[in-house]
């Protein structure tokens, strides 16, 4: 029996398979078994193709695994349809993409406020929420009010990790978060998200091929072709680094 | 932030698109509007015609068209033979007949300027026309209704009386006045009351007691013969028993039905060429916001993808897609009811030509159809954005619960 309160999420058996266009079954994920603890940082990495952004995607019921069971604090994501796995996309987990994807119609601010509106909140509530969040991101109220076509990579980041944050999630999910960003801007972003952690006591899993970030995580799970070749803490990893 | 907010913004994203679409759905809408109104106009013009044509039966002598043509009157002793027919409900006899005395000059002049004038020379003599004295209200040749300006009508026993009732441009023409005495054929005839027909023929006539009439120009018999019977049903069996007394080189016998027939094909024919049309715009505009929210769709699958990564439920997503769609189609069924106004009756008019014939009995008169544009017309326009929203969510609401997030952010 799991214990909730230190491991937020419990993968078994997970297999994930896709057909080809030659018809032929491959597997992206390929029976990953593993749990992951409570506001910790925890970075996935691994060579490009390996299966890390299909794994945060069934974590975060953006797909259906063909086999094995996922635990998302107390909820089987697995078993989830329709109306749940809105539900719980919307409360449970927030996504950090690559390449950012706001809604371009919104400003910044509206784009944090989304989530927030889908579940419902009052405007008064979701603007003054919306607007604590991007001051902590770094985007001050000069910039709230832009498109994100007028907006850098960096800060268009920054606000999708707002956006990420804005109902409250067990789990944040980013997919290489700054693989779209110079390495300044990088370095900058994953502070950010550490901090998340550290300050907040936020549950951060990172898809990424990038050492850095690897580096500054709480665990590292490292895939290849599909499966998880290895599993250690973020001071094995610091080690193996110097 | 509400729906209504994202799917404004969304409205005003890309303007160009926004307007070409509802450009497109106006047309189609405003015409299925005017089609909707005319159609109803149609409807409303073939009950009336119904209840105005009703049991007539008019006879004249054979070869007679309007007031042109033919030769001679119907025998005095077979025109009283008609009321004792059975099912006969009431017999109006009336003579026409030319004045061609110099005491009178006709209102409709030659080559001059304005509606009362014949190109090339041609003159129009004045009309003489009688009736019987309890006829009220008598229909003149061409179909016109008299409209006492002046003076006064005939009372029931004046039928052989020396007085007349002047068309209102001859008496301005000729400086009659109520009261005025004419010589007619050798008898002075006494001005009793001035009318106005509302058509340059119809006031350029004289109108006479029957009895004077036939006594002034020596005239036997009646021109024309209009015979009411008792029951549409039983009119067949009246025209029967006409037929026995006027055969068909004596006398032409036209029924309301006959009339009715006419102008019924031509209303018909409107009604379903309107009907068609109505369809067609329907049909197309189904297809153009079918086809409009299949684009939006196809081109947001990334942005509908986020919307659900981030939470937002199939519901949400069509609620807002449909909320587009709805907006488009009340913009333009706005703008289509606001075309409806102005270019309803044209359409009328082109279906159903409405221009008077002189020698048609006035059927294209009453066959013409007058539209009434009702603000009725938006209820029918709102009722119709709404239809086009739900025809127009059904793709959305089926291809959004098939897009896995995964799938449509896998690649950038």
């Amino acid at each position: 029996m799991s214990n909730y309160k230190e491991m937020v999420v419990e993968v078994d058996g997970l297999v994930k398979q896709f057909i080809t266009s030659e018809f032929t079954t491959v597997a992206a994920v390929n029976g990953i078994s593993f749990k992951l603890p409570k506001e910790k940082m925890i970075a996935i990495k691994g060579p490009s193709g390996c299966g890390k952004t299909t794994l945060l995607n069934l974590i975060g019921a953006l797909d259906k695994p063909t086999t094995g069971s996922i635990l998302v604090d107390g909820i089987k994501v697995s078993e989830l349809y329709g109306v749940n796995e809105a539900e719980y996309r919307l409360r449970k987990v927030g996504f950090v993409f690559q390449y950012y994807y706001l809604i371009p119609s919104l400003t910044a601010l509206e784009n944090v406020m989304l989530p927030m509106d889908l579940r419902g909140i009052k405007r008064r509530i979701q603007e003054a929420g919306a607007r604590q969040l991007l001051e902590r991101v770094g985007i001050d109220a000069s910039h709230q009010a832009r498109r994100p076509t007028r907006l850098s990579g960096g800060e268009q980041q920054r606000v999708a990790i707002a956006r990420a944050l804005a109902n409250g999630p067990a789990v944040i999910l980013a997919d290489e978060p700054t693989g779209n960003l110079d390495s300044k801007t990088g370095t900058r972003i994953v502070e950010l998200l550490y901090s998340l952690t550290t300050k907040e006591g936020r549950t951060i899993i990172v898809a990424t091929h990038d050492a850095d970030i690897a580096a500054r995580a709480d665990m590292v799970l490292e895939m290849k072709d599909g499966k998880l070749v290895a599993q250690s803490n973020g001071k094995a990893e610091k080690q193996r680094q110097s | 932030m509400g729906v209504v907010r994202r799917v404004i913004r969304n409205l005003i994203r890309n303007p160009l698109r926004t307007g070409g679409i509802v450009a497109i759905l106006s047309v189609s809408i405003g015409l299925a509007l005017i089609m909707v109104t005319v159609h109803g106009a149609t409807e409303n013009q073939l009950g009336s015609i119904g209840t105005q044509i009703g049991t007539e039966i008019t006879i004249q002598p054979a070869g007679r068209f309007g007031m042109m043509g033919g030769n001679g009157t119907l025998a005095q002793e077979d025109v009283d033979k008609l009321s004792d027919i059975s099912h006969v409900a009431s017999v109006q006899e009336s003579v026409q007949t030319q004045y061609t005395g110099d005491n009178l000059e006709s209102a409709v002049e030659q080559g001059g300027s304005g509606g009362g004038s014949f190109p090339g020379g041609f003159r129009m003599g004045i009309m003489v026309m009688g009736f019987d004295t309890a006829t009220e209200n008598p229909t003149l040749t061409g179909g016109a209704q008299m409209d006492i300006v002046e003076g006064r009508y005939f009372t029931t026993d004046e039928n052989n009386a020396d007085v007349m009732i002047v068309g209102q441009a001859l008496a301005d023409k000729n400086g009659l006045e109520v009261g005025s005495l004419v010589d007619i054929e050798g008898v002075s005839v006494k001005v009793i009351g001035i009318y106005d027909s509302g058509q340059v023929f119809g006031n350029n006539m004289l109108v006479m007691p029957i009895g004077t009439v036939q006594s002034l120009f020596d005239l036997e018999g009646a021109t024309s013969v209009t015979i009411l019977a008792d029951d549409v049903n039983n009119v067949d069996a009246v025209v029967s028993t006409i037929r026995e007394i006027f055969p068909t080189n004596i006398a032409d016998v036209t029924t309301a039905q006959d009339m009715y027939q006419r102008i019924n094909s031509s209303v018909a024919s409107a009604q379903s060429t309107s009907q068609m049309a109505m369809i067609v715009a329907f049909i197309v505009a189904g297809v153009v916001i079918l086809f409009a929210v299949v684009l939006m769709v196809r081109q947001r699958v990334k942005e509908i993808g986020i919307l659900k990564a981030i939470g937002a439920s199939n519901r949400q997503i069509e609620l807002q897609l449909g909320g587009e769609a709805l907006g488009m189609s009340v913009m333009a069924a706005i703008i289509g009811a606001l075309i409806t106004y102005p270019l309803a009756q044209k359409v009328a008019n082109l279906l159903v030509p409405s221009a008077g014939g002189l020698f048609d009995g006035g059927v294209t008169r009453i066959a013409g159809i007058n539209v009434a544009v009702s603000p009725a017309v938006f209820l029918y326009a709102v009722g119709i954005a709404i239809a086009l929203a739900v025809v127009a969510s059904i793709f959305p609401a089926w291809y959004i619960s098939r897009i896995r997030p995964a799938e449509v952010l896998r690649y950038e």
